[in-house]
């Protein structure tokens, strides 16, 4: 009977834990940490993501060259990147400057000086002037002018990192950064794009998706990163195909390499399926991102009104830092998945075995 | 004919998905490897349609890379060899000839 003050206490402060959660600076702090470092690793695995795309983009040239050179054919010898330099340092900028802005609110929250932070940032700040909607894979969902409309809105940067030195308070910085960080997550999405139509309007026109709603509400026309890797494993998926059906006409090959073609063929569909999840759930942690962006703010708001907030405006974070540990969870699974697959060496004596036979009647003009 | 990007794209896609469908056990080696060259090269102009910046994709389709317009040679080799076949054996090809013809259009 001793124990009942103890359990009705405690019954009472799980009530009340459920429904609402008590505002304090220590709260608020870990919230804009948490936030602060989902962003830095988001933005990580991003750039990490168009990384691995240029690696299995050289790894199709690779197998595609050496099939065509052991089948006796003149290969084109020089690879094409998928990106170009001025492509890749325009999402650089704009990662750097989410990065930088997560960092800032740190600096903020903290009390500590954002001079140096600031002075870090002023050439991103410079570079963010001067991005087109050009370097960044729009076009397939977007018009011209939504495209520019974009990229000029988050350019808007650049205004919030000078905010700090004139105001300390968090609170002005998160709601004028909060449009800021939406467009950018929306542009990152977008860019990110999707493997296949989302829109029934994409075999004529835009999909029309309204950029100040929720972002659970885009729908993607085929484009993007999720394509263009799509098309990379499809394309030296398609050569191992060959490979195997060339063997199997006799045209030459062994059971070992028989063996090595459906292992490479099999790792490839996989690494495939892991990596279009992968860059699905980096836009899905974009839009977490931007929902524990605004979960800042209403822990702000609340702490200046002294009202308490609901149990789901904050776990708005935890989503979020959740999303982010699965993508990076995932992201070196993959990369060690492809790391395997690129050590591989094969040699054109894998492949060597019955040689070449005339497989349709009348073969004397095939040279 | 004109074709605008989007348009092109989509050739493009299904001349690779035309190529890829054929079963190439029958082809011998010096035409599978102007295939497998032409493949990489039609696949080199997707990704370059998809990766690069193209303001309006509804202006008018020009070429990309220079592998894909110097396939055109390649292409017409491919559909020489076809054309040249027995009726069977060209009736094996029709995949192939499906996809050399998208992308040749594309190349006119």
């Amino acid at each position: 009977m001793r124990q009942l003050p103890h359990i009705i206490l405690l019954a009472f402060f799980l009530t009340a834990a459920a429904s609402c959660t008590a505002v304090d600076d220590t709260l608020l702090s870990e919230e804009v940490d948490d936030f602060a470092r989902g962003v830095v690793t988001v933005t990580a695995l991003i750039a990490e993501e168009f990384e691995i795309a240029e690696e299995i983009n050289n790894l199709g040239f690779t197998d595609n060259l050496q099939f065509q050179l052991e089948l006796g054919g003149s290969p084109e010898t020089d690879l094409k990147p998928l990106f170009g330099a001025t492509d890749i340092a325009a999402r650089q900028n704009l990662l750097s400057a989410l990065r930088g802005y997560a960092e800032m609110l740190v600096a903020v929250a903290s009390g500590e000086s954002v001079s140096a932070l600031y002075a870090g940032l002023a050439g991103t700040a410079n570079d963010l002037k001067s991005l087109n909607s050009g370097s960044f894979n729009l076009s397939h969902s977007l018009s011209f002018l939504e495209s520019n409309r974009l990229v000029s809105d988050v350019s808007f940067f650049d205004e919030l990192f000078i905010l700090p030195e004139r105001d300390k308070r968090l609170l002005p910085i998160v709601e004028k950064g909060a449009d800021t960080v939406k467009k950018t997550a929306i542009l990152l999405y977008f860019d990110i794009g999707a493997k296949e139509d989302q829109s029934s309007k994409c075999s004529f026109t835009y999909p029309g998706n309204d950029l100040t709603a929720a972002m659970s509400t885009l729908r993607l026309c085929k484009g993007g990163l999720r394509s263009i890797v799509s098309n990379a494993i499809a394309f030296d998926t398609g050569i191992w195909k060959d490979r195997l059906a060339y063997m199997k006409g006799g045209g030459s090959g062994n059971s070992g390499g028989r063996a090595i073609a459906i292992n490479r063929l099999v790792r490839l569909q996989k690494l495939g399926q892991s990596l279009d999840r992968l860059l699905a759930d980096t836009q899905s942690a974009l839009a977490a991102m931007v929902a524990a962006h605004e979960s800042i703010g209403s822990t702000l708001g609340a702490t200046q009104k002294s009202f308490s907030l609901s149990l789901s405006e904050t776990s708005k974070n935890l989503i979020f830092t959740e999303k982010v540990r699965a993508l990076a969870s995932t992201a070196a699974d993959i990369k060690t998945a492809l790391a395997d697959i690129t050590a591989t060496s094969i040699t054109a004596q894998d492949f060597q075995g019955t040689p070449q036979q005339n497989l349709l009647s009348g073969d004397s003009d095939d040279k | 004919m004109t074709n605008s990007y989007q348009d092109a794209l989509s050739k493009l896609q299904q001349a690779q998905d035309a190529l890829n469908v054929q079963d190439i056990s029958q082809l011998p080696a010096p035409q599978l490897a102007n295939l497998e060259k032409s493949k990489a090269a039609v696949y080199g102009e997707i990704q370059a349609l998809q990766a690069k910046a193209i303001e309006d994709r509804d202006d008018l389709y020009a070429a990309m890379t220079d592998s894909f317009r110097d396939c055109k040679s390649d292409l017409t080799r491919l559909s020489d060899w076809v054309t040249g076949r027995k009726a069977r054996d060209q009736a094996i090809f029709t995949m192939l000839t499906k996809g050399i013809s998208i992308a040749l259009s594309l190349l006119a």
